[in-house]
C-alpha cells in the first residue's frame, strides 16, 4: 500500500490518498467541524466506452449500457441497495455521465455501516434476464422523461453535430431500442473490465477518521479480485471535422432555444488543470454576466437568464458551448462569434481579467465548505490525475498572456455547430 | 443559533459555525395580493439592474466579481398568503481572503444597497430597463411550459387553491406586464420596503460582526410591520376535479392534490411529514417500491407534504400514455393499503433513521440550514431546533401515520397528456 498526504499551505488543510494493494484509490478528507459525511465510489466507465478489449477478446456494447449497469448494481441477489441503506439512515444515489459512474451516500449516523454497504453492493453484481427486463421498463420511462426536455435535446443535438463517430454523440441513457439489446453477459463483461479496484476511486469527506476508512476498505475489498487481464478502450478514429453544421427540431416549447458548440482539441495531459482553468476564464470573460456581450444581448432581448457558457471534456474530447433561449438564435450566435473574434484580436481588459480570476478563486474556496462538493471534486480530480488543490493553486498563478494564447487556439469556425429547438406550435416565432 | 427583533418587524437570525462560506440574506415579506403579484415578480430583476453606487447591471456584477466571486441572487417567492422578495449574497468567508473583514462588510453594504438604494432616474425606476425586464418576465411566464412536470404542478395548484390568493401564479400574469410603468413599480417598491416584515439571516463563522451589520441595516429601514395572514384549509371536494391538458410530449405527467380539509397543528404536521415520506418520499417508500420497482410503471414518482394548504399532500409522476389509468389505480390502491394496514415497524424505523441522519447533518451546509430555518420562520414565525423536530418525528406511531393519510381526500388532479397523432 502507498499513502500520501496532500496538503494546501494556503488553506492550512490536507487530505489523504491511499492506494491499496489491489489498486483501489482511497481519498479521505477529514472535516472535523462537520457532523456528516459524503462518500462516492466511482469508476472511470461512462457512456462513451462502447468498445473494448478484455484480454484478447473484443467486446462491443450498445448505447446506454453504463447507465443500465448503474441501475442494476443497485439490485443484488434478493435485496436492493436502497433497502440496505434504509437500515443505516443514509441517503443513497448514483449517476452516470459520459466518462464515469458514481455511487454515493450522505449520512450523519451509522457512517461505517453505510460505507460497508456502499462497497458491498458495488462489488456484488447480480444480473439476470428477468431483472434486466424489469429495468428496461423503468429506464424506458427515464429516457422518455428526458425526451420532453428541450435542454437535453439541444445538448444531444449539438454533440451529434460535432462528432461523427465518438460515442459522446449518443445519449447517456441510450435509447429504448439500444437498451433492449442488453444481456447479462454484456453487463458482466463491462463489470469485469471496469469495476476492478484498479479502475476505481473511493472518495469520502466529512466527519471521518482516515485510518478507520482504510481498515473498512481493506476488509470489504478482501474478497474482491484484482484481475490483471488487460483492458483497453477502443475509440473510433474521430477527426477534427464536424458531422453537421446545423441541426434543428421542433418541440412543445414557447420560445426557440439554441446551442452554439465548438469542437476543440482535448486538454493536454500535462497541462490539463491550467487549460481547464483557462477555458473557464475565457467563457466568463467572453460571455459571463460581467461581459459586454451578455449585457448587450440581454438588453437587445436576444438572451435571458437561461443563457450559459460551458465546457464538456474528457481525455479524448472537449466541447465548448453557448446555449439558451432566444427569439433570434441566428443573430445571438452571430454576435457571440463576433465577440470571440474581437477577443482573439484585442485580448482581454486586464482589470476584468483580474476580477474574473479572483471570482474563480473565491468560488473554488467556497466549494470546500461543503462535504458533498469536496468529496466529489476530490474524486473528479483523481480521475484526471490531479489533486483538489491544483486548480486553486493554478487560479492564483494563471496569467493573462497564457489564457489569451489558449483563446487564439480555440473556436475555429469550421469546427462549430448550431443546434436549435423551435416551438412546434403557438410559440412566439 | 440566535434570533432577535432589532426593531418592530425587523428580525435578525444568526447561525454560527465553522464555515468557510458566509451567507447573508435579507427577505422582505408582505401579504400576497392579486394587484401586485406581477409587480413583485418584476421587481427583483429591476433591483439587480443597479444601485446608486453601481449604476448598472454590469458594474454591479463586476463589483461582485471583485469581491472574490460573491454570488448574489435576487428572487421572488410565495408561501401561503405571503409574498417574499429576497436578496442573498454568499462567498468565501473573509478570514480566507486578503482584507477579509473589509470584504464581509462591503458585501453586506452592497446587499442593502441592492434592496434599499436602487438606481433611479428622476426618482423612478429606469424606463428602458423596465421595458426589458417586463419582456424577460413575459418570456419566463411563457416558458413555464418547458418544464413539463413543473407546469403540471402549476396547473394543479391553480385548481387546488382556486378559492383564494394561493392560486396566484408565482411568476405573475403576462397580461399585467404592460401596465407596469416606472411610476407604478416605484410605488409598489416603496410600499413594499415601507410595509413588510424584514428577515435578516446570516450563516457563517462570525455572528458578532454580522449582528453589528444587521443593527446598522435595521436603521436603514423605516417601516410599519405587515401582519401575516394565517393559513386556511383547502376544503374537501365532493367530487375531485380532473384537469386534462393535451400537449406534444413523449411522456404523460400526472399530479394529484389531496387535502385533510383542516389546518393541522405542529404535531399533526410532523405526523404528515412522516406519513408522506413513508408513502412516497424515499427510495424505499410504498410508491417507489410498488409502483415503480414492482410494476415498472414510472421512473419518477413521489409524494410530498403540502404545508401551504394547512394539511395536504401532492403525488406526481411521469408515465406512459397507455398506463395512466393503471398508474392512477395503483396509486389509489397503495393509499388504501397504507391507510388500512399502516406502515410496518421496520418501514417506520427506517424513515426515522433517515431523518436522524439528515437532520443530524443539517448544519454542515450553510444553504441547507438557512433554507430550513427560513421555511420555519415562514411557517411558524419562529426558528425550529432540528433536535426538537427530530424528537417529534421519533414520537410518531404507525397508527398515527396511517390515520393521517386516512384523512386525505383527493381534491383535484392534472394530467398533461400526449396529443393524439403525435
Amino acid at each position: 500500500m502507498t499513502d500520501e498526504i496532500i496538503r494546501s499551505e494556503r488553506l492550512s488543510e490536507q487530505y489523504y490518498r491511499y492506494t491499496l494493494e489491489n489498486g483501489l484509490t482511497v481519498l479521505v478528507y477529514p472535516m472535523p467541524q462537520k457532523k456528516g459525511v459524503y462518500a462516492l465510489l466511482g469508476t472511470k466507465f461512462g457512456s462513451t466506452t462502447r468498445e473494448f478489449m478484455l484480454g484478447d477478446r473484443q467486446v462491443n456494447v450498445p448505447a446506454g449500457i453504463a447507465h443500465f449497469l448503474e441501475h442494476k448494481l443497485f439490485e443484488n441477489e434478493g435485496e436492493d441497495a436502497f433497502d440496505l441503506f434504509a437500515r443505516t439512515g443514509a441517503s443513497a444515489n448514483a449517476y452516470t455521465s459520459f466518462d464515469k459512474t458514481c455511487y454515493l451516500f450522505s449520512a450523519s449516523i451509522n457512517v461505517e455501516q453505510s460505507l460497508r454497504t456502499l462497497i458491498r453492493f458495488v462489488t456484488s453484481p447480480h444480473f439476470t434476464e428477468q431483472t434486466i427486463a424489469k429495468e428496461q421498463g423503468i429506464i424506458g420511462q427515464e429516457i422518455k422523461m428526458y425526451d420532453d426536455s428541450a435542454e437535453w435535446a439541444l445538448s444531444t443535438m449539438s454533440l451529434q453535430g460535432l462528432y461523427k463517430l465518438h460515442p459522446v454523440r449518443d445519449d447517456i441513457a441510450g435509447t429504448v431500442e439500444s437498451i433492449a439489446q442488453i444481456t447479462p453477459e454484456m453487463l458482466y463483461d463491462c463489470y469485469n473490465a471496469f469495476y476492478r479496484p484498479q479502475n476505481m476511486v473511493l472518495s469520502i469527506a466529512g466527519s471521518v477518521e482516515p485510518q478507520r476508512v482504510l481498515e473498512i476498505c481493506r476488509e470489504e475489498y478482501a474478497h474482491v479480485a484484482a484481475p490483471d487481464e488487460p483492458v483497453k478502450r477502443i475509440l473510433p478514429k474521430e477527426t477534427q471535422e464536424i458531422a453537421d453544421a446545423f441541426l434543428e427540431r421542433r418541440m412543445q416549447v414557447f420560445a426557440p432555444q439554441f446551442c452554439l458548440a465548438y469542437k476543440e482539441k482535448p486538454f493536454e495531459a500535462g497541462a490539463r488543470t491550467v487549460q481547464d482553468l483557462g477555458c473557464r476564464l475565457i467563457l466568463e470573460l467572453i460571455a459571463g454576466e460581467t461581459s459586454d456581450l451578455y449585457r448587450r444581448l440581454y438588453d437587445q432581448g436576444l438572451l435571458n437568464d437561461t443563457f450559459d457558457a460551458s465546457a464538456l471534456d474528457d481525455d479524448d474530447y472537449l466541447c465548448v458551448a453557448f446555449s439558451g433561449e432566444s427569439e433570434d438564435p441566428d443573430r445571438a450566435a452571430r454576435e457571440i462569434e463576433q465577440e470571440i473574434e474581437r477577443a482573439k484580436r484585442e485580448g482581454f481588459d486586464p482589470e476584468r481579467f483580474e476580477e474574473a480570476r479572483r471570482a474563480l478563486y473565491g468560488s473554488l474556496i467556497c466549494g470546500l465548505d461543503s462535504v458533498e462538493n469536496t468529496a466529489t471534486k476530490m474524486l473528479y480530480a483523481a480521475f484526471k490525475n490531479a489533486t483538489l488543490y491544483d486548480i486553486i493553486d493554478a487560479s492564483e498563478k494563471i496569467n493573462q498572456a497564457e489564457v489569451e494564447a489558449q483563446l487564439r487556439s480555440m473556436f475555429r469556425t469550421d469546427r462549430k455547430t448550431m443546434a436549435v429547438v423551435r416551438p412546434s406550435d403557438g410559440g412566439q416565432e | 443559533m440566535t434570533r432577535v427583533e432589532l426593531k418592530p418587524g425587523i428580525f435578525f437570525t444568526a447561525i454560527e459555525g465553522g464555515y468557510k462560506k458566509s451567507r447573508l440574506s435579507v427577505a422582505l415579506i408582505t401579504p400576497l395580493r392579486r394587484e401586485t403579484v406581477t409587480d413583485t415578480a418584476v421587481l427583483p430583476y429591476m433591483l439587480e439592474r443597479g444601485t446608486r453606487s453601481c449604476p448598472d447591471m454590469t458594474a454591479l456584477k463586476r463589483r461582485l466579481c471583485a469581491l472574490y466571486g460573491t454570488a448574489m441572487t435576487t428572487s421572488y417567492a410565495t408561501f401561503g398568503f405571503s409574498r417574499i422578495v429576497e436578496c442573498v449574497m454568499s462567498g468565501a468567508d473573509g478570514s480566507l481572503l486578503p482584507d477579509g473583514d473589509k470584504i464581509s462588510a462591503e458585501r453586506a453594504a452592497l446587499l442593502l444597497d441592492v434592496l434599499l438604494d436602487p438606481h433611479f432616474e428622476n426618482g423612478l425606476f429606469d424606463k428602458n430597463w423596465l421595458e426589458i425586464e417586463r419582456e424577460k418576465q413575459r418570456e419566463a411566464i411563457n416558458a413555464l411550459i418547458n418544464d413539463k412536470m413543473g407546469y403540471c404542478y402549476k396547473l394543479l395548484n391553480e385548481e387546488f387553491f382556486k378559492a383564494d390568493e394561493r392560486a396566484l401564479p408565482t411568476d405573475g400574469f403576462a397580461q399585467d406586464l404592460d401596465g407596469i410603468t416606472p411610476e407604478r413599480l416605484t410605488a409598489v417598491y416603496r410600499e413594499l420596503v415601507g410595509h413588510c416584515t424584514v428577515e435578516i439571516l446570516y450563516v457563517g463563522p462570525d455572528a458578532a460582526m454580522h449582528m453589528q451589520i444587521a443593527r446598522e441595516a435595521a436603521e436603514r429601514f423605516s417601516l410599519v410591520p405587515a401582519a401575516r395572514r394565517a393559513v386556511t384549509p383547502v376544503l374537501k371536494n365532493d367530487k375531485p376535479v380532473d384537469l386534462v391538458v393535451p400537449l406534444e410530449i413523449e411522456q404523460d405527467k400526472l399530479a394529484l392534490a389531496y387535502t385533510t380539509g383542516e389546518v393541522l397543528g405542529r404535531r399533526e404536521q410532523t405526523v404528515l411529514k412522516v406519513a408522506c415520506a413513508l408513502f412516497g418520499g424515499t427510495a424505499t417508500s410504498r410508491l417507489f417500491k410498488n409502483v415503480r420497482e414492482k410494476q415498472s410503471l414510472c421512473y419518477s414518482i413521489s409524494a410530498m407534504q403540502g404545508y401551504e394548504s394547512g394539511g395536504g399532500m401532492y403525488v406526481g409522476c411521469g408515465v406512459e400514455h397507455a398506463d395512466v389509468q393503471r398508474t392512477r389505480e395503483a396509486i389509489g390502491r397503495e393509499l388504501e393499503n397504507f391507510v388500512q394496514d399502516g406502515p410496518s415497524a421496520e418501514e417506520l424505523e427506517q424513515v426515522k433513521l433517515l431523518y436522524r441522519s439528515v437532520l443530524g447533518g443539517l448544519y454542515d451546509n450553510s444553504n441547507s440550514i438557512a433554507k430550513y430555518e427560513f421555511n420555519s420562520i415562514l411557517r411558524t414565525g419562529d426558528l425550529t431546533d432540528p433536535a426538537e423536530e427530530l424528537a417529534l418525528i421519533e414520537s410518531v406511531s404507525a397508527q398515527e401515520a396511517a390515520e393521517m393519510l386516512g384523512r386525505m381526500r383527493l381534491n383535484c388532479s392534472c394530467l398533461l397528456c400526449r396529443k393524439e397523432g403525435v
